[in-house]
């Protein structure tokens, strides 16, 4: 490692400033989350419905009755992703588990994690205020929020605190910059001044000073457009950053659990095939424009129009979302189904697929590389050879 | 002492930047008064410190209009 940079320790493990950050459905998962933090850095599995990576859970999932069964499947796929993350970090890193707040399911999962052994529970996609009582009979296991500005920060450092509870570390994920759902109202808010990491990072530790607990050293990991080696400098050694969290870089890695289509198709991406637009969930988000989102943003209007609350509109009986714009007619929100897209972008389905991006240039071009090399790369600035 | 609904309304006021005239009985705090989800809870934590009250968060999500604000706070006071 850099020996300017200092280590990220959580739970008494001293850890790369490196964290893989969760993409769903399926991108990371065991392979990836496994190399990772067998690089000793944090690997984090994506929860949300990974029984597609399984072909006998998805033959199971085709005879399933509704919904129960369905979330049924996708724990069990979690048992055997974070098991085989495990097996793979050797006992080195970190391995994290992203449970989404918006999920209608996240109390079984966050549960399953713990069970199943995750070192961490990282949560995001709403607040995260009743994680400390989800995770009450797992101590050891290490809760991170993601968040966005300081205010959310503050709101959950207090929450928690009547609990007795603190982070282990937080994510501050930057909506201008991030991939997949970001953590802004609507799509206009995404470049905000109060989203600025320097600026939430200086926030938050005037608030660690007003709640008094500076003395606690909460890592700070600073999430979006991070995956250049100027940048983590920067953020490690000026801004006060613990440490770096990155997504798209390593989804396109050779460990990145997608089909390779799906790392082709962001590593190809140029600047203006990356947009943003309202995901059923009701947060923005973002995604390269491939052609089912040209077709879906030119159809927008009149999906919303005809926008209705309707149970059956939920074709794949999954219901995954607590909040679901398609099926609960909520014609701000997204008018899509995101389990279809997502894991069809998982399969390598460009014509049908919704492909999650982060906004920034990727380190190797549109090379795909190693976990170990993009580590490498972002602890020391130096790319391999060929790139 | 100010009745409950009319502290209701200031807090709501104060926290969400309206004018307290906008705030009716009746008002959602999202759809009517333009709050997001942080506001929801900052307001929550504001009833809290007001009516010296704990609201555990399954509660606190159930709170979207100031009606509900109003119930809840009359429910739980002075037990």
């Amino acid at each position: 490692m850099n020996p300017s940079f200092s280590a990220l320790t959580i739970r008494q493990r001293k850890l790369l400033p490196v964290v893989q950050g969760g993409m769903g459905v399926g991108i990371s998962a065991q392979s990836l989350a496994g190399a990772v933090a067998h690089e000793n850095a944090v690997g984090t599995i994506a929860s949300v419905d990974l029984r597609h990576l399984h072909p006998d859970l998805v033959a199971a999932s085709s005879k399933a009755s509704g919904d129960e069964e369905l979330n049924r499947l996708n724990r069990v796929a979690l048992d055997r992703e974070i098991k085989g993350a495990l097996a793979r970090a050797q006992g080195r890193g970190l391995i994290a588990v992203n449970v989404m707040k918006a999920v209608a399911d996240h109390p079984a999962l966050v549960r399953q994690a713990c069970e199943s052994g995750a070192h961490a529970v990282v949560m995001g996609a709403g607040l995260p205020l009743d994680l400390p009582e989800m995770t009450a009979d797992h101590p050891d296991v290490a809760l991170i929020p993601i968040l966005s500005e300081s205010r959310g920060i503050a709101i959950v450092l207090k929450r928690w605190m009547k609990k007795g509870r603190l982070p282990d570390a937080i994510v501050i994920e930057h909506p201008h910059h991030a991939g997949g759902h970001l953590g802004a109202a609507q799509v206009a808010d995404l470049g905000d001044e109060r989203f600025n990491f320097k600026r939430v990072l200086e926030e938050t530790q005037q608030l660690f000073k007003t709640l008094e607990i500076e003395r606690e050293r909460i890592p700070l990991i600073v999430a979006g457009g991070m995956s250049h080696f100027a940048k983590v400098r920067t953020a490690l050694t000026e801004w006060g950053a613990s440490a770096v969290q990155i997504g798209t870089a390593f989804a396109v890695t050779h460990e990145g659990d997608a089909h390779d289509n799906f790392k082709r198709t962001l590593a190809q991406a140029k600047d203006e095939d990356i947009v943003e637009f309202m995901s059923v969930a009701g947060l923005p988000a973002r995604g390269v424009l491939t052609p089912w989102l040209k077709s879906y943003i030119k159809r927008l209007d009149k999906l919303q129009a005809n926008a209705k609350a309707d149970p059956a509109r939920c074709t794949q009986a999954l219901n995954c979302l607590s909040v679901c714009g398609l099926r609960d007619g909520l014609s701000k929100a997204g008018q899509f189904c995101i389990d279809l897209k997502l894991s069809a972008a998982y399969r390598g389905e460009v014509s049908k697929g919704l492909f999650f991006r982060g906004k920034d240039p990727l380190p190797f071009g549109e090379q795909m590389r190693s976990a170990r090399e993009t580590i490498e790369y972002l602890m020391t600035g130096r790319k391999p050879v060929g790139v | 002492m100010e009745n409950i609904e009319a502290r209701v309304k200031k807090i709501v006021a104060e926290q969400l930047g309206v004018n307290e005239a906008e705030v009716k009985i009746e008002s959602s705090f999202v759809d009517d008064l333009g709050a997001d989800s942080l506001d929801t809870v900052e307001l929550v934590m504001a009833l809290e410190e007001e009516f010296e009250c704990e609201i555990p968060d399954e509660d606190a999500e159930k709170i979207t209009t100031v009606q509900q604000a109003v119930d809840y706070v009359t429910a739980h006071l002075n037990k």
